[in-house]
């Protein structure tokens, strides 16, 4: 990993110049070099929002867990996905952030609020969270190394005194409140009732189980990565056994909202089927959700499980597969009820098409990619400076990461 | 000799003065019998007309519906309730609402407040065609308002939904919302976009909300949701909404809800009447007679 600062400020000096560009860009530009429209009015950028959101409350969730019972075994993974998750979460937030139309005033949702509204009360616990994440990340940090524990100042002492009872009680804060963040953005669109397919109870569901699924997958993931994070064989194992029973659930949630749709035959409803199966979204729905997402992560998962070396990369992959099909989920879920018209006729009459199919423009696609290497970059930047990570990755494999008793 | 001739020329006076009698009195008795006959023809060619009932007006809906106004625009704001009445039996689709909206209030491509959805309804020979104008149908309970935000889209006492532009944050959370699709996003184009210049009648300001704006440099109402306002800055002045103004098959009327005597309040008691998507909850104050 990278330790030289000077080469640090000369990444990041790019990455600043770069981010003005991509900004003034698209302040100048506003919104019209993307592909969005007055029928689906919310495209890739959206999804991507949501997607990163769920990786992000997944990940979170699973540190919570480790945290709250206490699981040695898993801890430096935790201590990863706590800090995966807080990235993650302003990726997010910067994928919103450029999809509305007056950059500058988004800070006024925190000024004028709206009671009745769910995207205020999302936004609001989205802060929340993020403040409660970036909190945990630094009690976790407190006493590690000693530059940062050598201010006698009264704050600090207490902090460093009670820092296991202040991560306790964040991470009871912050579990509830991943989930409402998340539960909320299916709410989101849940609450609408002008579109069928969106306005169901089950809704905020999919979208939590989807979460689980992504940040287990995600977890998978980022084993794969840190090298130094020798899980045993025996753990991973238990690691793909709640990867299978959260994908059996989110197929079970995703199934049951398609049933239930496809059998109400209700018109709305039936014409996002439509263009879900055999219709301009087929194979986004077919190739990505169903075939990357569920097909091939379980094969590979399978080729895993019955491989008696269980060969972890194998899984790692099936891991990723499953991190694509989610991104599929997100999409076919908003956008194609999106593009169904909400009267009949009225998109013929204003554009002159019966029903419009959403494909996202490059520059959505290269501000989307932009987003993400920025994330990546600080991700790295962050993996080499902050204490606890720098430790799990120069450590040498302990005795101490196996221990079961504390399990 | 002559008295000889006499007795001869009494008989002749008599039998002719009998015969005119026996004449006479026939006519007389035939006249007896047509007299009325007579007086009933008479009587057809000079009908005397009853003068019209006071109630009922003369005068163009138009110039009823511009002196309602006047009468609802001295009550107090909200007392007021403006409806709209659209007779789709006398919407001939002939698009000079949507035209006449987009000229007053500068609207650039993809946005439009007030589509007249045209439809064939049956099939041949036995066909007929259904046109349905859609404005904002300014709903008494709007899902839109309640989803924003920053409560930057919200219900007037006189029942128009209006947008703030200097609030909004184009988040088009609204435009999902909405049920009738009435929301559009500006997205910044222009009509003369890709032609050597952008004609300067696209930068001409425009008065919605009352509020003179120039659509340029990605300033508002670039960048915000918008959509029919009923005209608000033309109600302000007196005037009625443009569409109602343009339409030429007099389909469109306008008025207060809250003026019983008023012309949208008899119109709407209609068996004819309907309200689009009504099963949603959203009462629109936008009423069509089918
Ligand atoms: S028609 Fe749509 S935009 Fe207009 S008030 Fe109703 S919900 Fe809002
Ligand atoms: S686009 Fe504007 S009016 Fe609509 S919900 Fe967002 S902030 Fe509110």
């Amino acid at each position: 990993m990278i330790q030289s600062n000077k080469l640090w400020w000369g990444v990041f000096s790019l990455l600043a110049i770069a981010t003005f560009f991509f900004m003034y860009f698209r302040i100048n530009q506003g919104l019209t070099f993307t592909n969005l429209n007055n029928i689906v009015g919310w495209g890739l950028w959206v999804t991507f929002y949501v997607y990163f959101l769920g990786i992000s409350v997944g990940l979170f969730l699973f540190y919570g867990v480790c945290n709250i019972f206490n699981i040695a075994k898993f801890r430096n993974l935790a201590l990863i996905a706590l800090y995966s998750s807080f990235i993650t979460l302003i990726v997010g937030l910067f994928f919103i952030f450029i999809d509305i139309g007056h950059l500058g005033r988004f800070w006024t949702v925190f000024i004028n609020r709206n009671v009745s509204s769910v995207l205020s009360w999302e936004l609001h616990l989205y802060v929340i969270y993020m403040v409660t994440v970036a909190l945990l990340l630094v009690f976790e940090n407190l006493g590690i190394e000693k530059k940062y524990s050598n201010t006698e100042s009264i704050i600090s002492t207490w902090c460093n005194e009670n820092k296991e009872k202040v991560i306790k009680y964040l991470t009871y804060l912050g579990i509830p409140l991943a989930i409402a963040v998340h539960g909320g953005t299916g709410a989101l669109f849940a609450v609408i009732k002008a579109r069928v397919f969106w306005n169901s109870a089950i809704f905020p569901v999919i979208f939590l189980i989807s979460a689980l699924l992504s940040g287990i997958a995600a977890i998978i993931f980022l084993l794969g990565c840190f090298h130094n994070v020798n899980l045993k064989t025996q753990y991973i194992k238990k690691l793909s056994n709640i990867f299978i029973i959260v994908i059996v659930l989110d197929v079970f949630v995703v199934m049951t909202q398609l049933f239930v749709h496809y059998y109400s035959d209700i018109n709305e409803s039936i014409a996002v089927i439509h263009l879900l199966f055999y219709g301009e979204y087929a194979k986004s729905f077919w190739i990505g959700q169903i075939g990357i997402g569920i097909i091939l992560t379980l094969i590979l998962f399978a080729i895993y499980r019955m491989n008696t070396k269980g060969r972890f990369w194998i899984l790692w992959l099936s891991s990723i597969s499953c991190l694509i099909g989610i991104w599929f989920i997100r999409m076919n879920f908003i956008t194609p009820t999106l593009s169904v018209p909400l009267i009949e006729g009225l998109s013929e009459n204003i554009y002159g098409i019966e029903s419009t199919n959403y494909v996202p423009s490059l520059m959505e696609w290269i501000y989307s990619l932009f987003i993400i290497i920025s994330g990546f970059i600080v991700y790295l930047f962050g993996v080499s400076h902050i204490p606890i990570l720098k430790n799990i990755i120069h450590q040498k494999t302990k005795k101490g990461d196996f221990d079961e008793e504390t399990a | 000799m002559g008295s000889n001739k006499e007795p001869n020329q009494g008989r002749k006076e008599f039998i002719k003065k009998g015969l005119l009698a026996g004449g006479g009195l026939l006519v007389a008795s035939e006249l007896i019998k047509w007299k009325p006959m007579i007086e009933a023809v008479k009587a057809t060619q000079h009908t005397e007309v009853l003068p019209l009932v006071e109630t009922v007006s003369t005068e163009d809906v138009v110039i009823r519906m511009q002196k309602e106004l006047h009468e609802a625009l001295k009550k107090p704001v909200e007392e007021i309730h403006w409806i709209m009445v659209i007779d789709q039996k006398k919407c001939v689709a002939c698009d000079a609402c949507t035209v006449g909206c987009s000229a007053e209030n500068g609207l650039p491509p993809g946005v439009v407040y007030r589509p007249v959805i045209k439809e064939e309804i049956g099939t041949y020979p036995n066909v007929s065609r259904r046109f349905t104008p859609r404005p904002c149908m300014h709903c008494e309970n709007p899902p839109c308002t309640q989803v924003c935000p920053i409560g930057a889209t919200y219900k007037r006492p006189d029942g128009i939904v209006s947008i703030d532009y200097d609030k909004c944050l184009g988040c088009r959370y609204c435009l999902s919302a909405c049920p009738y699709g009435a929301r559009s996003f500006d997205w910044g184009e222009y009509h003369t976009e890709n032609t050597p210049e952008v004609m300067p009648y696209e930068l001409e300001p425009t008065f919605e909300y009352g509020d003179e704006k120039v659509r340029k440099g990605n300033k508002s109402p670039i960048g915000n949701a918008r959509k029919c306002h009923f005209c608000i800055h033309r109600l302000q002045n007196g005037m009625l909404p443009t569409c109602v103004t343009t339409c030429i098959g007099r389909a469109t009327y306008f008025g207060d809800l809250n003026n019983p005597n008023g012309l949208v309040a008899s119109l709407i008691g209609s068996p004819r009447v309907k309200r689009l998507k009504e099963k949603l909850g959203t009462k629109p104050s936008v009423y069509y007679l089918t």
